[in-house]
């Protein structure tokens, strides 16, 4: 399937502060807990090249191969928000989509404690990561195709 | 029934470097009453750190705390606290704490744990990691010796991309008095020298990682405070986010906002301008953990010659007089960044050792002909200079030559110094002395060298301290500063709005008289505990005032709402400022008093009434602090809090472990 309106979250790595207030956000949007390792949006920074920061945010693919990787379907379309998303209840974990990802750092991720995958759904439309961006180094993209 | 496990992660580790032995301690002994920071390391440095422990012993413990809002979204609440013994205060070494930002704290919460109790001494260097509950003390045969950025890129190397570490540098090591802990670049816990502290137990690292979560309370709270303070601190209406550094010095000068705007802007006039607008540098902002503002500047060589780093406008602009005297007025980037870069790779503090240039004493010890090539090994005539940073700051921090004194520390520099220097030069150097370092009587040093105190409220407040006042209220409080937002008729109409709403009475603006500042500097001194006991930056926040209200009177009341927020606990503002503010304020003189201080040492050297002479004189201080150790209810004459006040906050223990354990009377 393919989406008529490409929604995704920009990300402008010389602006990024490296605060990882977007990582906060997300986990505790999502996970009603703050935790890096849980959230949806990923930031790296190397302090010793003057603060460089890279984030790590799901492009949302207008074609996207991790939706074509996913064996049991739980990786699929949101109609409602336009974005692929997961279900956590049809997924067994077997990091396809993460490997098929495009990226070379996936935008997927693992949650070993309850053996799943996740990614961003832009909180449902929301994308609070961006509105908490305080450097304004995310924005909220949208591409009509 | 309220759940505890909101906010904090419910363990401390332990560990004791001399046998090995790793345990964990129970959070729940010291939360929800001494919530974290600076108040949970006082407790346990009340129970543990007994007075006659120097701070170099094995016995002195280095006492790490976070609290319930590191590592949450609360806004700038990302620090972390180092209590212990230090070896700065001359002549007897006393209880200090000092905190720094960044990343760290977050992670050690991530890893499971509310803080880190370190005490013995080591046999051979280790370092520490710490990794999701699990905590190991290893060798650190290959890290001793490293400057920090390449003892973290190790540890990076070793335990992963994503590791953050505390560590010590060369200073640390050589056991410098005025020894930073770092982490990354530029977040530093750097007075106090605890560095010192962590290098006399071998411990050369704590490399933490960590993948658990904080829990929240109330999510959504949380979420809006962090967008309405992030607002109240960087936005203006209509016009949204401002650059957020020389937003923070809305009441500064127009000097200190030119300089501050820092990396922010291409065409700046700070350190690097110049070679900003060439292209050879990039400079860009860097953060603490979930900080709206990311006060920091980072910048980049493009030809490398100085490794990448960061600093801040203070960082960015210190020591500039001395520069310009070499240079011939101009500003040498490179020669300033390169010092930065110095002091964080080789452990030492900027603020010690670089502000000593500021305040020019060790300047003007050159010029009087105390010191000289021969007697400093430096080469004195390139001051100033790059070169001259180079070799000054490895002689501290290796104690080679003069730097095995000024390794000491000020205050033991000078005594030092003294011995050495023929008899007709030793009038000279005790004047540079007395008008450099202002000290209260005792030896406790004021961050700033004293050059603060100059305000009634200011000379109240620092009497008592061991450290900094909280800064915010002396520009804040003054009506006639410039500003580089406000006309100066607004700036009048601001701080008088501010002075009513904070403390109740437009007296507290005038600067030269005793008028109604106990109780602000009472207000003030309790308030600053609460922000370092939730704790979040002091920096940064509160904001009394801002930008973004229409009559630009802030909110600073951010310790409750936060903790509330996170923790699930009801607090107000008031209950705050009494239950963590002002017992904190008692525990840490019952901690003082313990270790020897009395009202006799909360006084200053002759050198403080000569430079106020025209307002201050001794009996009208004097009388000031009678007023203030009454609304303390503290004992008139030696400074001891009353049992009563005491059993009034819940700190009867206090008093009758004083009395049974160390024979001090306690005024009843």
């Amino acid at each position: 399937m393919t989406l008529l309106v490409r929604r995704f979250i920009e990300a402008n790595d010389q602006t990024c502060s490296g605060c990882r207030a977007c990582e906060a956000i997300c986990s505790l949007f999502h996970e009603a807990v703050v935790s890096t390792t849980l959230s949806r949006i990923e930031v790296m920074t190397w302090p010793f090249e003057g603060y460089r920061s890279e984030v790590y945010a799901c492009q949302q693919c207008r074609d996207p191969d991790c939706l074509k990787a996913c064996p049991t379907g739980a990786l699929h379309v949101d109609t409602v928000t336009e974005t692929a998303v997961i279900s956590k209840e049809y997924c067994t974990g077997c990091k396809l989509c993460m490997e098929a990802c495009p990226n070379t750092h996936s935008r997927i991720r693992y949650d070993a404690k309850e053996n799943v995958c996740f990614k961003c759904d832009l909180c449902g439309g929301a994308a609070l990561c961006v509105k908490y961006c305080m450097e304004g180094a995310l924005s909220l993209k949208k591409v009509s195709i | 029934m309220i759940e505890l496990n909101y906010g904090w992660m419910g363990k401390i580790l332990r560990i004791n470097l001399s046998t090995g032995e790793i345990s964990d301690v129970d959070t729940w002994r010291y939360a929800p009453v001494y919530i974290g920071g600076r108040s949970m390391g006082a407790r346990i440095y009340w129970d543990e750190v007994s007075p006659d422990i120097g701070a170099l012993d094995p016995d002195n413990r280095l006492i790490v705390t976070t609290g319930p809002a590191v590592g949450t979204l609360a806004p700038s609440a990302n620090r972390v606290f180092f209590t212990a013994k230090s070896p700065v205060p001359y002549p007897t070494e006393c209880y200090f704490y000092s905190s720094m930002g960044g990343h760290w704290g977050a992670e050690l919460k991530f890893a499971g744990y509310d803080g880190i109790i370190i005490q013995g001494k080591a046999l051979e260097p280790v370092y520490l990691w710490i990794n999701d509950g699990m905590a190991e003390v290893r060798t650190a045969e290959h890290l001793w010796g490293l400057i920090s950025r390449d003892a973290q890129l190790a540890l990076k190397r070793w335990h992963g991309e994503t590791t953050r570490s505390v560590v010590i540098g060369p200073a640390g090591e050589n056991l410098c008095r005025e020894a930073i802990i770092t982490s990354d670049t530029a977040f530093a816990a750097g007075q106090g020298g605890f560095g010192a502290v962590m290098g006399s137990k071998n411990l050369k690292a704590i490399a933490v990682r960590g993948s658990g979560g904080v829990k929240v309370a109330k999510p959504k709270e949380l979420a809006n405070l962090y967008q309405y303070y992030a607002k109240l601190a960087t936005c203006k209406p209509g016009e949204g986010r401002q650059n957020p550094v020389k937003y923070m010095s809305y009441y500064t000068s127009e000097r200190d906002s030119s300089l501050a705007d820092g990396g922010r802007d291409a065409q700046d006039n700070s350190a690097l301008g110049e070679e900003v607008a060439q292209g050879l540098v990039t400079k860009r902002s860097g953060g603490c953990f979930a900080c709206p503002l990311s006060c920091l500047i980072g910048w980049h060589f493009k030809d490398n010659s100085i490794p990448g780093g960061a600093g801040n406008c203070n960082e960015n602009k210190f020591c500039r007089n001395v520069e310009h005297a070499y240079y011939g007025g101009k500003t040498i980037g490179r020669s300033l960044i390169g010092a930065v870069r110095l002091h964080d790779d080789l452990g030492l503090s900027i603020t010690q050792t670089g502000f000593k240039f500021e305040y020019e004493w060790f300047w003007e010890l050159v010029k009087a002909g105390v010191l000289t090539e021969e007697n400093t090994q430096l080469p004195i005539d390139k001051i100033g200079s790059s070169e001259f940073w180079h070799e000054y700051l490895h002689q501290i921090a290796f104690r080679n030559g003069i730097g095995a004194l000024l390794a000491e520390g000020e205050e033991r520099f000078f005594v030092n110094l003294l011995e050495m220097i023929p008899e007709g030069l030793r009038q000279k150097a005790i004047s540079i002395r007395d008008r450099w370092l202002v000290k209260n009587g005792s030896g406790y040093y004021g961050h700033w060298g004293g050059g603060n105190v100059k305000t009634a409220l200011n000379i109240v407040q620092q009497a008592v301290e061991i450290r900094t006042t909280l800064q915010f209220p002396s520009r804040f409080l003054d009506p006639n500063a410039k500003s580089c937002y406000l006309s100066p008729d607004e700036r009048k109409e601001t701080a008088i709005a501010g002075a009513i709403k904070y403390f109740g009475t437009e007296k507290v603006l005038d600067k030269h008289s005793f008028d109604a500042k106990i109780p602000a500097a009472i207000y003030l001194q309790n308030f600053s505990f609460v922000s370092d006991s939730v704790p979040y930056c002091r920096w940064v926040f509160p904001k009394p005032y801002s930008w973004y209200t229409l009559d630009h009177i802030g909110d600073a009341a951010i310790g409750s709402k936060i903790f509330s927020a996170v923790t699930g606990m009801e607090m107000t503002e008031d209950k705050m400022l009494t239950v963590v503010g002002e017992a904190g304020w008692n525990l840490e003189r019952m901690i003082m008093v313990r270790e020897g201080r009395r009202r006799k040492n909360d006084w200053y050297n002759d050198s403080v009434f000569e430079r106020n002479k025209e307002w201050l004189s001794k009996n009208e201080l004097e009388k000031a602090m009678n007023e203030y150790y009454q609304a303390r209810g503290w004992d008139l004459t030696t400074g001891i809090p009353r049992r009563k006040k005491l059993e009034e906050l819940g700190l009867k223990y206090l008093a009758d472990d004083l009395e049974e354990k160390h024979g001090i009377h306690v005024p009843p």
